[in-house]
């Protein structure tokens, strides 16, 4: 690879190499942002939870709290329009759902006020009234105070056994609800007290609560009065102990959803009152509750239990996994994409490569090959154009072939554009050039127009081959044949003439013998001549140059003639040849001087070798798309062993030579030649001492014309 | 009949004289093409019997010079050669010989027959 290419793939494989980083890189950037997103979304719907949670926690307190001072109210009106006692008091209760709703959270308390003077009878009057009730026996009011009225708790509802002690307590003993009663009585409604501990009452008790004190009047329309008016009605109160644990605590188990997600704290004031954040937490929400007269501060906390739903939970993680799932396919995306790149550089460097050994092939080749365009400039031409022609590559480049060319008749230039230009077809010829130095030159050219996938023209390719020595070679043999056949038959000739004449007595009358010697002299003569025809076609056909010329021929008349030339030169040594030919033969396009040949070498063999009394068979006819030929004698046949050599060259049958001294070993070889070079096929039958038969075909279509320089000598 | 034999093979031309003579034929003898035409110069044939293949001026030449000359383009020239090839009697036909044999093909009595069938009758 020449090195700027090799710098240049090497920048483009660094900046695909930082654009693969980069993408990733965006890609990773991509997904953080998308799992943050997901993330603070995630949160989002936490922190919803969590104030969906707080507001229903808050509300509940609230409706708890409502449904008590609905309680007071309820009781209020109760006892207004008529005097209750402890069944009265409880068939209300039994009345309401409050303990199946809120069991434990809220005792309620009716509280008579009672002058210091009346409290041993008042005592009395209780147990009294009440003495089909046990708990009344022995009512008493207490603690004993100095103070002008007592406040004892006249009736009870409670399942708290640590409240249920307080029956005729007074509850003006302790500063902390009095302050309330105090309160309520001047805003004639409920008030709630501050935190309260039980065990200042019932030492054994650790529960902490609040009392919440509604003044009761002896007639409905006091609301509408002065206080001091309202006062003088002021008859009782009803009051209420709330369990400051059961208020605020165990509220996440009337969540329905069981899991809950918040714990918080209870403070009143800076007391803990209520306590369910289990250690250090963040996330920390603080909230005012007002409950009556009162306000609380809640402060919440996310329980690290507390889930969302699974998916929910997850999707930052299910995020995160698809990030990298994506990340992963991308940089396998990526990684096929380079190597794709990285293959299709190698098949493009091996492309070039191969188009370079192509042009090194081409450029060294020893064929003149040209480019041009299709208007026939030069737009490439190799080494061997610069041999052959002797211009230099640069000297062509631009140029037509006519630089070189232009010695042939201008017909044969327009014929070969025509071809190549008009009809898009090759064109192949043989024409005469001139190098730049003047010689002229044979050459033999090969023009391929190269069509477009339009089949628009765009180049030809221009082969050129030098035959210039192959042409003075060929003539060299043309030469030598004909050389060699008039040197080799020359003294022939001459032997042949003065036999003859000696023969013919124009040297005088011979004798017998002398006759007969001479007879024998010009038989091996005529021999020898024979045999030096028969080599000069071996050679011609040999050497491929041997012109075909088919032209329309009269089949029966060319064997009748064979036949009869036969019988004339081999004098009577057959006693019959039967010539059977098939009427209204078609006239077959062969070459008659070539066919003849076969015949006669067929004929003569077969009389030759049958003996006087033989029997020689000629037969021609049609048979498919073939002229059928068979010769068949009653000759002396042709041994087995040796029926697999009889084409072969100089070679004779054993018998044949025993017989006949005449044969040159060459007619059938010939014979074979011709047929098989007119598309035919040659074959035989034989049994020695019975006979030969030779069968040969030739195409009806006929032969195939081809000029080569040579013909069959006579 | 004043016959022209062209030919450089010694043989043949003592067995053509030999017949020829003998048959009363008047004969003069060339070795190649340009001794024959030096002999037309001064002395004209009834009829020419040429060898093709013959040392400095070949038979071929021979035929076209000859064919060329007005004096002596009509008397009829039988090509008898040891050429066999089809090429070389066509060539020898189309530049005016009147027939062509090939020597070894036939004995001088033949070549005689075929020089009587040539020569227009008298």
């Amino acid at each position: 690879m020449p090195r700027d290419v090799q710098i240049e793939s090497e920048r483009a494989r660094i900046s695909r190499a930082i654009w693969g980083v980069f993408t990733t890189m965006v890609i990773m950037v991509a997904t953080f942002l998308v799992w943050r997103y997901v993330s603070l979304t995630i949160e989002g719907l936490r922190n919803e939870s969590y104030e969906n949670e707080i507001t229903f926690i808050t509300d509940e307190v609230q409706s708890r709290v409502n449904f008590m001072v609905d309680t007071l109210y309820n009781l209020r009106g109760m006892i207004t329009v008529g005097d209750v006692d402890s069944e009265k008091w409880r068939n209300y209760f039994l009345s309401t759902a409050i303990e199946d709703r809120y069991p434990d959270y809220f005792s309620f308390a009716y509280v008579d006020i009672v002058d210091k003077n009346e409290a041993a009878a008042y005592e009395n009057r209780i147990r009294t009234a009440e003495k089909n009730n046990p708990s009344y026996k022995s009512f008493f009011v207490f603690p004993k105070t100095d103070n002008a009225q007592t406040y004892p708790i006249r009736l009870l509802h409670t399942f708290d056994q640590d409240i249920s002690l307080l029956l005729g307590y007074d509850v003006g003993s302790s500063p902390a609800v009095s302050g309330a009663v105090v309160e309520s009585v001047r805003i004639s409604g409920p008030v709630m007290s501050g935190l309260t501990y039980l065990k200042l009452v019932i030492p054994s008790s650790d529960k902490t609560g609040y009392v919440v004190a509604m003044p009761i009047y002896s007639d409905v329309s006091a609301m509408e009065l002065s206080i001091d008016q309202r006062n003088r009605l002021l008859t009782n109160f009803v009051g209420v102990w709330i369990d400051s644990e059961r208020l605020f605590g165990d509220l996440s188990t009337v969540i329905e959803d069981e899991n809950p997600a918040l714990a918080y704290d209870v403070y009143d004031g800076s007391v803990l009152i209520s306590k369910g954040i289990e250690g250090n937490q963040n996330n920390l929400y603080e909230r005012e509750v007002t409950l009556l007269n009162k306000n609380f501060r809640m402060v919440f906390s996310g329980r690290s239990d507390y889930k969302l739903t699974f998916f929910q939970e997850n999707l930052p993680m299910f995020t995160l996994a698809i990030g990298l799932v994506v990340i992963l396919m991308w940089y396998g995306t990526l990684i096929s994409i380079l190597t794709a790149r990285k293959r299709a550089e190698e098949l493009a460097n091996t492309a070039t490569k191969d188009l370079k050994k192509f042009k090194m092939a081409v450029d060294g080749v020893s064929d003149h090959v040209i480019i041009t365009d299709s208007d026939g400039t030069i737009i490439y031409a190799n080494k061997g154009a610069e041999r052959i022609t002797g211009y230099s590559v640069k000297e062509m480049l631009g140029k037509r072939p006519s630089l070189w060319g232009g010695q042939m008749p201008e017909g044969f230039y327009e014929k070969m554009w025509k071809t190549i230009k008009v009809q898009k077809k090759p064109f192949s010829g043989q024409l005469t050039n001139k190098r730049k130095s003047g010689d002229v030159y044979e050459a033999e050219i090969n023009i391929s127009p190269i069509l477009n996938e339009k089949g628009d023209l765009i180049y030809f390719i221009g082969i050129e081959r030098d035959i210039t020595r192959t042409k003075a070679l060929d003539r060299m043999k043309t030469e030598f044949i004909s050389l060699a056949s008039h040197q080799l038959r020359t003294p022939l000739s001459a032997v042949k003439w003065f036999g003859r004449m000696l023969l013919a007595g124009d040297a005088g009358k011979l004798t017998k013998l002398q006759e007969e010697y001479i007879d024998k002299i010009n038989s091996s003569n005529e021999r020898e001549i024979r045999l030096v025809n028969s080599l000069l076609n071996i050679s011609r056909i040999e050497s491929g140059r041997i012109s075909i010329v088919p032209k329309p021929t009269d089949m029966k008349e060319l064997v009748e003639n064979v036949v009869t030339d036969t019988g004339i030169s081999e004098d009577k040594k057959t006693s019959e040849i039967e010539v059977d030919i098939e009427e209204d033969l078609p006239l077959l396009n062969i070459d008659p001087d070539l066919i003849r040949h076969v015949y006669m070498n067929l004929v003569t063999n077969a009389v030759r070798y049958s003996g006087k009394r033989g029997k020689v068979n000629v037969q021609v006819k049609t048979k498919g798309r073939y002229l059928f030929s068979v010769i068949e004698d009653s000759g002396i046949g042709i041994p087995t062993s040796e029926q697999g050599r009889i084409f072969d060259r100089f070679f004779r049958a054993a018998n044949a030579m025993k017989r006949e001294t005449e044969g040159t070993g060459l007619g059938l070889y010939l014979a074979k030649t011709i047929v098989e070079s007119s598309g035919g096929k040659i074959w035989f039958k034989s049994k020695e001492n019975v006979g030969t038969t030779f069968y040969f075909t030739l195409p009806l279509s006929g032969m195939k014309a081809k000029k080569g320089e040579v013909t069959l000598a006579k | 009949m004043k016959t022209l034999i062209v030919e450089d093979d010694s043989f043949l031309l003592s067995a053509y004289r030999l017949k020829l003579e003998g048959l009363g034929y008047e004969i003069k003898e060339a070795l190649d093409g340009a001794e024959a035409l030096k002999i037309l110069e001064w002395w004209t044939p009834e009829l020419v019997i040429l060898d093709l293949m013959l040392p400095k001026m070949d038979g071929f030449d021979f035929l076209t010079k000859m064919k060329a000359d007005d004096r002596w383009k009509n008397v009829p020239v039988l090509v008898a050669s040891n050429l066999g090839q089809r090429e070389d009697i066509d060539r020898a036909m189309a530049l005016g010989a009147a027939g062509y044999v090939v020597k070894s093909d036939l004995s001088l009595e033949d070549l005689v027959t075929k020089i009587n069938a040539l020569l227009p009758k008298k």
